[in-house]
């Protein structure tokens, strides 16, 4: 004998139609397997009815505010390690660095005061030459470059304006409370 | 939504702890008891209100306050619960289990008690013999009184999965209720039966 719709029925009599309920009412009358069904839910549904809610051991709130705390301060500590542990380092860095030079130094003074020396001009030959090229650069760009694609390029400089705008924002305000 | 919760929660957006600490003195019971129903387990479920309402503060920026706090607070609770029953997979319920009660009226002294730790106790053996997301969108019909289309909302699912969902979990529970009948009906026979010679 075939149970359906009867068994869709028997648990949501809420939704059905006067005609579906006659029907549903004549099968069970028939049908002693869903008549079990039914009343094995009707008294599931009595005692879901039944049962009251439970409430929390008094001082929820109190424990609430404990953890808040309690998480608050580990993270803090975790926070307070992680930093400890890269200023440790860099400065464990640093001091090898410092410790090589040192060494060098007190070895042969004179060739890193003449080594120092030739750095520096390098440097200010390469700012002078970076200079110059870049001004060659934008000469040719200016010539080569339609002034339409100015406007895309402007358009990607805004873009990357904006993001990094955005960027900021979420760093700044971020959307979880932090503990 | 209660006319004050709109305000509470500006407040905690300002950084006003205190301010969520009375959402969490009014929300700790229907969440508390969701946290209850699911689990089954009084330590457990402690916990988890405990953890939903620290999650509820962290991410309270992303409360969309067109929606009722009540229905937010119990979809993280939900949500939670579901994890960590799918975590868990096997809980053995205890009767010692069955946590503090405030019985109405109805059930006067000691022995009013007892059956009604006696029906808590089956019920939620019940209740954990379902599916996670079966037994919450159960426990919101029941004890929350909450709609189809809140439950949905509150569990991130279809209209109709919640109506399936539903229709599933009725006749797995009364299909339970009626093994279990069988079984104490068998039982009761043979402690009443004169043993045979």
């Amino acid at each position: 004998m075939s149970h359906q719709p009867f068994e869709t029925w028997m648990f949501t009599k809420e939704t059905l139609t006067s005609e579906q309920s006659h029907a549903l009412t004549e099968h069970l009358n028939s049908c002693e397997t869903c008549q079990q069904v039914e009343s094995a839910w009707l008294e599931i549904h009595q005692q879901l009815k039944r049962v009251p809610a439970i409430t929390p051991n008094p001082g929820f709130s109190l424990r609430w505010q404990d953890r808040l705390a309690e998480r608050r301060h580990e993270r803090q500590r975790r926070r307070a390690w992680v930093m400890f542990a890269f200023t440790l380092s860099g400065a464990l860095m640093m001091l090898a660095l410092l410790a090589l030079r040192a060494i060098e130094m007190l070895s042969s003074p004179g060739r890193i005061v003449l080594i120092i020396a030739y750095q520096i001009l390098n440097l200010i030959w390469l700012v002078k030459e970076v200079q110059t090229s870049l001004n060659s650069f934008i000469k040719i760009a200016i010539s080569l470059i339609p002034w339409p694609a100015w406007f895309g390029l402007i358009g990607v400089f805004i873009l990357v304006a904006v993001l990094w705008f955005i960027v900021v924002t979420k760093i700044t305000h971020p959307r979880r409370i932090e503990l | 939504m209660n006319e004050k919760d709109p305000e509470l929660i500006r407040q905690v957006l300002e950084g006003d702890v205190q301010a969520f600490t009375k959402l969490v003195e009014k929300y700790q019971e229907p969440v508390y008891h969701m946290c209850y129903r699911m689990l089954g387990d009084a330590a457990e479920a402690e916990d988890a209100a405990q953890e939903t309402f620290l999650r509820a503060f962290q991410n309270i920026r992303r409360y969309d306050r067109q929606r009722p706090f009540s229905t937010w607070i119990l979809s993280i609770a939900a949500h939670y619960c579901i994890d960590q029953v799918r975590r868990r997979r096997i809980h053995y319920l205890s009767y010692n289990d069955v946590p503090h009660l405030d019985p109405p009226d109805r059930s006067p002294g000691p022995e009013g008690n007892l059956v009604l730790k006696e029906e808590q106790f089956r019920v939620q053996k019940l209740l954990a013999a379902l599916d996670p997301r079966d037994r919450a969108a159960l426990v919101m019909l029941y004890w929350y009184d909450l709609s189809y289309e809140e439950i949905a909302g509150v569990l991130s699912m279809s209209v109709s999965t919640v109506k399936s969902r539903l229709f599933r979990a009725k006749r797995e529970l009364a299909e339970l209720w009626m093994k279990s009948s069988l079984q104490t009906s068998a039982g009761e026979r043979s402690y009443h039966e004169s043993p045979a010679f």
